[in-house]
């Protein structure tokens, strides 16, 4: 309720109020990670200690845990040390920018299957997907007519936003209901 | 413990399911319902009565209804397959399976997923003891037992077929193997990079919104404040820093106070990373880049949650660097209309059209997306173009326009393949 009340303004004295609850906020964010660290830790030394399937993996990952939390740890930089830079450079984001241009198999495989103009609603899906790739497609920027161009802008502007807004509309009703509902012990 | 079939698909779910797994009918008030009991009741629910002095198996079937026969398998029809197969069988292993998922009527989520509820697929005349309002109640003296019930739930469920439509006498066998797709989209995404193909470029077409976005930036004083929410990590980085390079370059330049925010953990890493390349480059920028270093980045645990709390802090400029739209939408939802400061958003090209519209109402004052965004950024800054940094802006646009073809010749291919194979030609 608090924060209905200061999200309309009308009460410009909860600022401060809000300020503090913001803050507790973080720190309950960062106890939760704490914690979410915690269970992992606590989960996989459980594994290795019955010897269940994958136990090894599981040592694997509390070894590394263990460094990078010393490494950061120990560093008076933290997150800034040379050790963790090092993590972040030479594992971290290559791993992560690894598995997510997995992503381009799924689309492919995604593409073939269903863009397909026989397949209920395909046809809709396959234009206005042809219309995005043509727009943003440098090799067609050269002979592709404005009016397309214009065109896929002026769906997107107008029926697409529309409907994307009133299904955004649509739930944030549904999820003050619930909440609501919540709140009053309906649910 | 006995799983619960669903009167609409015939899946079985864990005893106490609200809703069934597979399709999300209503269970509740279903009963359970073991395999082998299958004859009168379709999960709990009573079957319409026989005529008096007919019996149930004595039941005419209609002729042209053959899928009611008991052992009837069409064309189409595809045997259920258990989900997971440990909760159909009731197998008594010993361990009391109701201590798996322990169901409490009034558990504060029950309600939740069925917020929508879902649509009942009309079955039978008089199912349940209740009839459609102005229908009178009709009775066809037609008994089902619980697995044809379920054969003829699922056959009204699917797409009707032509009760006369002879099956095609093409059938399609030269189905497409998926790792010949995955191959292809590897190919065309690698082989540009590792041959340094040079063409085709195309042109990087100049969207509205990065013209506004650089001046919006131009106009900003040394003493200005500018909150900046880095909203992408290492996963997406590929796409990104390409467009927060320029951005940041500028803004560097121009000598204003930034504070640097990310909710994701790598982000501001990635942030730190970006910033220390952009400081090492050769100064050629109009200006020198001042000498005013940017504030570390802070992570804020928390989640979209704490972001109105930067809503409290004054600043005449926002940038949002996403890698979707949703975290620059967050920001316009629950920042921006608390300090009022302007918004730029550099995005991906993926988040583009989503965004366009925010741009086109005013809650967005600048745009700047995709590679051609930060081809058309660069330009507007003026810098002498490095080789280095053209044939780093050539690449790119080479592979994006390689992908793109690979793309359309999947999508010719996934269309020819339904054509020759008919409907079910999935390829």
């Amino acid at each position: 309720m608090v924060l209905i009340v200061d999200r309309t303004g009308i009460l410009p004295a909860l600022k401060p109020v809000m300020a503090n609850f913001y803050q507790g906020l973080m720190l309950l964010g960062g106890v939760a990670l704490l914690l979410g660290v915690v269970n992992a830790a606590w989960l996989h030394g459980r594994r290795i200690q019955t010897g269940q399937r994958d136990w090894v993996l599981s040592i694997v990952l509390l070894a590394v845990l263990l460094a990078v939390f010393v490494a950061g740890v120990i560093s008076p930089q933290g997150a800034t040390s040379p050790s963790m830079t090092w993590v972040f450079e030479s594992v971290v984001a290559p791993g992560q920018a690894a598995l997510f241009a997995l992503l381009v198999f799924f689309m492919a495989a995604a593409a073939y299957r269903f863009l397909r103009i026989g397949r209920p609603g395909g046809a809709w899906m396959l234009a206005g997907a042809l219309a995005v790739f043509l727009v943003q497609w440098p090799l067609a920027g050269a002979w592709l007519p404005v009016s397309i161009v214009d065109s896929t802008f002026w769906l997107v502007n107008q029926p697409v936003m529309a409907a994307v807004r009133g299904l955004l509309l649509g739930s944030g009703i549904a999820m003050l209901i619930v909440g609501l509902r919540l709140l009053l012990g309906k649910a | 413990m006995n799983p619960l079939a669903c009167p609409h698909c015939g899946a079985a779910n864990r005893s106490g399911s609200n809703f069934c797994n597979r399709c999300g009918a209503d269970l509740r008030g279903e009963s359970t319902l073991r395999p082998a009991e299958g004859g009168g009741q379709s999960g709990g629910r009573p079957a319409p009565a026989a005529p008096q002095g007919q019996p149930p198996s004595a039941a005419p079937l209609p002729p042209d209804q053959p899928w009611l026969r008991p052992g009837f398998v069409g064309e189409d029809d595809v045997p259920l397959e258990p989900e997971e197969p440990d909760i159909l069988l009731d197998v008594d292993d010993g361990v009391d399976d109701a201590t798996d998922i322990p169901v409490a009527p009034g558990r504060l989520v029950s309600g939740v997923q069925g917020l929508l509820e879902p649509i009942r697929v009309a079955t039978m005349p008089g199912e349940g003891g209740q009839s459609l309002p102005g229908m009178a109640s009709v009775s066809t003296g037609l008994v089902l037992d619980a697995e044809h019930l379920r054969r003829v739930r699922g056959l009204m469920a699917e797409e009707p077929v032509l009760a006369a439509a002879q099956p095609s006498p093409v059938r399609y066998t030269g189905s497409l193997w998926l790792p010949w797709v995955f191959l292809a989209i590897g190919l065309a995404v690698a082989l540009p990079v590792f041959w340094q193909l040079n063409r085709p470029v195309g042109v990087a077409r100049q969207w509205p919104g990065v013209a506004a976005a650089f001046d919006t930036i131009d106009h900003l004083q040394a003493t200005d404040s500018v909150q900046i929410l880095w909203a992408y990590d290492p996963a997406t980085a590929g796409e990104l820093d390409l467009v927060a390079a320029p951005v940041m370059r500028h803004l560097l330049a121009q000598g204003v106070t930034t504070t640097i925010v990310s909710l994701l953990p790598n982000g501001p890493a990635t942030a730190r990373r970006l910033i220390t390349q952009v400081q090492a480059e050769p100064r050629r920028l109009r200006g020198a880049f001042a000498e005013r270093a940017p504030v570390e980045p802070r992570f804020l645990p928390g989640g979209v949650m704490v972001l109105p709390s930067l809503g409290q802090e004054p600043a005449a400029l926002a940038v949002v660097f996403a890698a979707q739209a949703e975290d620059v939408q967050a920001w316009l939802e629950q920042v921006a209309p608390r300090n009022q400061a302007p918004v730029v958003a550099a995005t991906g090209a993926g988040a583009d059209p989503l965004l366009r519209p925010y741009l086109d109402s005013g809650q967005l004052v600048g745009l700047v997306s995709g590679f051609d965004g930060a081809a058309s950024y660069t330009t507007l800054l003026r810098e002498p173009p490095t080789i280095e940094r053209e044939q780093q802006v050539q690449r790119q646009l080479v592979g994006q326009n390689i992908a793109l073809l690979a793309f359309l010749a999947l999508i010719v291919a996934g269309n020819l393949a339904a054509l020759v194979g008919g409907r079910r030609g999935n390829g």
